[in-house]
């Protein structure tokens, strides 16, 4: 009984929205026109095999919200008459085709159905600006889009960000070739209004979605740490522990030079030396760290210093 | 959770990355060569010639897989297997699945369901369920495992590492410093850094009616492990003693968000709701002190001295969220963001010290029991872009972020390092305030294209962005940015660009005593002589932090692609980036970036290619500072022949070579990839008349991967998987490799190498796809 009150009252709701629930569609299937005309030719023995689009999302008829559940090819490639009446090597290609040289269109195609949620600040982003194609990273034919999959996505991010590559061997960096971090954790592709078209507001909200121990409001705040993780950590890789910018001690150095130890020239004279004990302690080790620990805050009262 | 269709183990996969590379090259070599590319890189259309019957049914029904084998590791790993958990020499299973059922494309039911699993055999699996009816709503579960390995060779003087309350053995004998810590030796016992997540997922979404979508989604992170920390007895910059020691991991992050999207083609809107809660087990970590006393410490020494961290405190974030977008008309279009969200964070306050005898000379005692801390965050931004005709488009963008620190600002008189009586005198260094930082940036973009010809694009970017921070050494900071690039995209043969770009940051009076000020009791920062335009310094006054100092920055990119011919293509990135702080006396003053990129592909056919790549990285800090004591500040601080200056170089080097080619008419599919990947990190520094300094040895890391692969489908179901890598991996570093837990004087080491391995993997396994 109140479940059933339940239903009616979201059924109320929802009218009330201008929302039906969704009519029962008779599925054409492969008697829809605009996909008979094409796999004609386009068959299960084409070169170019386009018929796995039907093991996608896309290709299912039950879905009244995919293309194969309206005019199958013709949705997205257009009528193409020239295309079906042509013959031979020269005849013209469909109205749409979603080549890289016309990207408007193509994409104009795909923003028909998504331009909401994670797509919805494409117009004017970075991507956009550029004339990259939705085809260009996504394989709509394919039963497997590698952009979709963790494990791919980066060598799709790679074909153009080439400059990010040697990140992925770098000594200290993120799993992005064991596939646990993806390129989209961090970035949507699809635009946003962050800076680097980061997911979140910010680098540290980003941040602070895996490493949310650093979040804080800590009682003794280190001033960088809310301000961006960049500061001090390349989340794309670095040479140095905990992929920092550059080594302590200089790299703490470059915002202290308090007196004594903050502000003393570091250098080969710290190595160990001939006897033992031997050797700068603000240098080996975890350098500023073996006593500065708490470098992105610390909530003890007595940790001013970042000690406790 | 999305998991890759083919169920070829990811662990063993990492070594074999340049699989990944070769795809990556051959995508982008190719991208100006449509006609090779599409069939290419189709997962179908590989098998040998079949019926039309098997081929339609091949290419329009959906099927699953299931991978099963073994694996050996040559020899123990640990820091190979960081992120696989391929750490163990021996044998280790293969086992994943990707099973996929659904009704026929064109039939009446849209009710599918997904069961996918990965690297079963490892620490680093993962598996998903999904369950739904496709446009109307779907429920998911998902499962994934991430070891994360540091170190196999630190050790500790600790008899009981994972504990929160370490302790010192039995028959330990303290001393003032190492030299006198004559069972240090026989102690160390050798623990494993490493941690591991776990992350549970379970999410939901439902699709009311075409233009409705909410979606739904809990994650539950359990983090665990043992990670390493620096433990202090003493006030630092005085007499401090410290010993770097095991700390252990136990933390629990949720996470949940709910958006419900309404789109149609002419506007969209998306409200939603996240949240993050953040839990530590464990509050602190106390530690047995190995040193006795020394001068300055009251009673903190060893044998009953101990010390006490706070561990990370738990906090919660909550935060409401809206998107929209309005296509006004074909051309235009207004999208936006409006965000507010709330972190807080009120772990009970761990006492000023955990020693009973300074505890008992507390006179002042905690202000607040807890911090009842809480940032505020608001964030607004617009997007305004319009497409005037084919050749021209613009946006123009408005930015806020506020982040507003409400946390209660009060003084504590802290107890330096569990080792000091509570000094309470009115020029007390030891009385400070907290300091809640806030932040508000405000930035204004314009952008614009202009396809000035068919085949070249012209565009340019101007934007003004200033950030507020309240109370810190600069109060405002404007920066300008300006970019201008030419962009070759035609599908011709020939595509690349240049893209510069400058911007020039400053802002109000750089005021480097404001947060020191602010932080100390006036009685204290007025005992302190000379004055620097009426204040007293921390810092020295000519220090800039970088984040805030005036800077010009100078960037330039250079690309191209070439399609020489039908079968060669080469890839060329050149980019530049350089930071001048020309204000800044102290601290960085320099830094520049410069990488060059240049990929290889050839592809005489479809059954093969043959690539390669090469990329150099340099990265350069330059940094100025002055060598002064406290003692001597009224002339220290003001000596030139103080000075030093430190040159930071890193350089990266990476490359690769690999083929791949299918026989037997695509049954049999091998490939080959090679890299090598160098870096040397070199830092020096030179320094004044009154100063000394000697040079640094290079930091360096030598990574030589090598892999095979191979895919034999005997049978039309049914594929041999075989896999082998050997890596060879070599680093050294100054500050650990020949570095002692007794080395230094005042901090126990973790006694650590750089690591240094070399391994090979192979595996064999069968796919049965049904």
């Amino acid at each position: 009984m109140q479940l059933r009150s339940i239903h009616a009252w979201l059924a109320a709701a929802l009218l009330s929205l201008g929302v039906s629930a969704p009519p029962s569609r008779a599925a054409e299937g492969a008697d829809n026109p605009g996909y008979k005309s094409c796999v004609k030719c386009h068959d299960e023995t084409s070169e170019v095999p386009v018929l796995p689009i039907l093991k996608t999302k896309h290709g299912v008829v039950a879905d009244e919200r995919t293309p194969f559940a309206d005019q199958a090819c013709v949705t997205c490639h257009g009528a193409s008459q020239a295309h079906l009446d042509g013959e031979g090597d020269n005849k013209p290609a469909p109205d749409v085709t979603f080549k890289e040289a016309d990207a408007k269109t193509g994409n104009q195609v795909c923003l028909t159905c998504h331009q909401g949620g994670a797509q919805m600040h494409w117009a004017g982003s970075a991507h956009d600006n550029e004339s990259v194609s939705c085809s260009g990273c996504h394989d709509t034919h394919v039963a497997h889009d590698a952009v979709l999959d963790k494990g791919q996505q980066f060598e799709v991010c790679l074909g153009c960000h080439q400059e990010q590559r040697a990140d992925l061997f770098k000594p200290f960096r993120h799993p992005i070739r064991e596939g646990k971090v993806a390129c989209s954790d961090c970035h949507n592709p699809h635009g946003s209004t962050a800076p680097s078209q980061l997911v979140k507001n910010n680098t540290v909200e980003t941040c602070y979605q895996c490493h949310a121990d650093k979040r804080g409001p800590f009682l003794w705040e280190h001033q960088p740490v809310n301000d961006d993780c960049g500061h001090c950590h390349k989340p794309h890789g670095s040479v140095h522990v905990a992929m920092l910018n550059t080594r302590g001690p200089w790299l703490c150095e470059q915002c202290h030079s308090a007196g004594n130890h903050p502000s003393t020239a570091y250098s080969g004279t710290g190595l160990p030396g001939a006897t033992r004990p031997s050797g700068a302690q603000q240098m080996l080790g975890k350098n500023c760290m073996n006593c500065h620990t708490e470098v992105h805050g610390s909530n003890h009262p007595s940790g001013a210093r970042q000690t406790r | 959770m999305k998991i890759e269709r083919n169920p070829l183990s990811r662990a063993i996969r990492a070594h074999f990355a340049l699989q990944a590379i070769r795809a990556a090259v051959f995508a982008m070599a190719l991208a100006s060569v449509p006609a090779l590319a599409q069939d290419e890189f189709s997962l179908e259309g590989e098998e040998p010639a079949k019926d039309t019957a098997e081929l339609l049914e091949e290419q329009t029904q959906v099927s699953s897989t299931v991978e099963v084998g073994l694996g050996f590791l040559s020899d123990d790993a640990f820091r190979y297997g960081r992120y696989t958990g391929l750490t163990d020499e021996g044998v280790f299973a293969v086992l994943g699945f990707d099973i996929f059922k659904r009704g026929a494309w064109d039939g009446d039911d849209p009710t599918y369901w997904r069961a996918e699993a990965e690297n079963l055999g490892l620490d680093s699996r993962e598996a998903a369920f999904e369950y739904g009816r496709q446009g109307r709503w779907a429920f998911r579960l998902g499962f994934d495992q991430v070891p994360h390995n540091h170190l196999d060779t630190a050790t500790t003087i600790f008899t009981n590492p994972g504990s929160t309350s370490l302790t010192l053995p039995s028959n330990w004998v303290g001393a003032q410093n190492t030299a006198g810590l004559t069972r240090l030796a026989e102690s160390l016992r050798p623990f494993d850094v490493e941690h591991e997540r776990r992350r549970f997922d379970v999410g939901f979404e439902w699709i009311p009616a075409p233009k409705w979508h909410l979606e739904t989604a809990y994650s539950r992170e359990e983090k665990d492990g043992l990670k390493t920390i620096g433990l202090t007895i003493g006030n630092s910059g005085g007499n401090p003693r410290s010993v770097l020691a095991p700390e252990p991991v136990d933390y629990l992050t949720q996470t949940a968000d709910v958006a419900l999207t309404f789109a149609q083609p002419t506007y969209q809107l998306r409200i939603g709701y996240y949240m993050s809660l953040f839990d530590d087990e464990n509050s602190f970590l106390r530690w047995q002190n190995p040193y006795t006393n020394i001068t300055g410490w009251t009673s903190a020494g060893f044998p009953a001295g101990q010390g006490q961290m706070h561990l990370e405190p738990d906090n919660a974030f909550h935060q409401f969220y809206a998107s929209g977008g309005w296509s006004i008309s074909d051309t235009m279009r207004l999208t936006g963001d409006l965000s507010y969200g709330r972190a807080t964070q009120d772990d009970a306050f761990l006492p000023y010290t955990i020693n009973p005898v300074l505890a008992a000379s507390i006179t002042q005692p905690l202000p607040r029991l807890s911090l009842d801390g809480r940032v505020d965050s608001t964030y607004a931004a617009l997007r305004f872009s319009h497409r005037p005709s084919s050749t021209f488009y613009w946006n123009a963008n408005l930015r806020y972020d506020d982040r507003d620190n409400k946390t209660p600002h009060d003084e504590y008189v802290y107890i330096g390092g569990d080792s000091n009586t509570q000094n309470t005198a009115a020029n007390s260094s030891f009385r400070r305030f907290n300091e809640p930082k806030s932040q508000e940036e405000t930035s204004f973009r314009l952008d614009g294209t202009w396809r000035a010809l068919d085949w070249l694009r012209i565009a340019g970017e101007a934007q003004w962005k200033r950030i507020e921070r309240p109370h810190q050494e600069r109060e405002e900071l404007d920066e300008d940015r300006y970019a201008l690039s030419f962009t070759n995209n035609s599908a011709g043969l020939v595509s690349g660009g240049v893209r510069l770009s400058i911007a020039d940051r400053d802002g109000s009076e750089y005021r480097g005593y404001e947060t020191f000020i602010n932080g100390y009791a006036p009685g204290y920062t007025s005992t302190l002589l000379p004055l620097v335009d009426g204040f007293p310094f921390e810092n020295l006054p000519g220090m800039r932090k970088f984040n805030q100092a005036d800077r010009q920055r100078r960037q330039a990119e250079v690309f191209a692609s070439l399609a020489l011919g039908e079968t060669l293509a080469l890839g060329l990135n050149v980019n530049y980036s350089e930071d001048d702080y020309d204000n800044s006396e102290f601290g960085l003053t320099f830094s520049r970036v410069n990488g060059y990129n240049v990929d290889l592909t050839w592809a005489p056919g479809e059954d093969g290619s043959v690539y390669g790549f090469y990329s150099v990285e340099r990265y350069k800090n330059d940094q100025d500072g002055r060598s002064w004591a406290g003692a001597t500040r009224a002339t220290t601080p003001f000596d030139p022949n103080r000075n030093w200056t430190t040159r930071s170089r890193d350089d990266v080097d990476t490359w690769g070579l690999g083929a791949n080619a299918r026989f037997l008419e695509g049954k049999l599919k091998l490939g080959i990839d090679y890299v090598r990947a160098n870096t040397d990190a070199d830092v020096a520094t030179s320094v004044g008349p009154a100063l000394t300094a000697a040079p640094l040895p290079t930091a360096t890391t030598d990574l030589t991967s090598t892999s095979i692969y191979g895919d034999w489908a005997f049978r039309r179901n049914l594929t041999a998987r075989l896999r082998f890598a050997y890596e060879d991996y070599a680093s050294t570093d100054w500050a650990v490799d020949g570095v002692p837990a007794n080395q230094l004087a005042n901090v126990i080491t973790l006694g650590e190498d750089s690591p240094d391995y070399n391994v090979w993997v192979a595996s064999l396994s069968f796919v049965y796809r049904f």
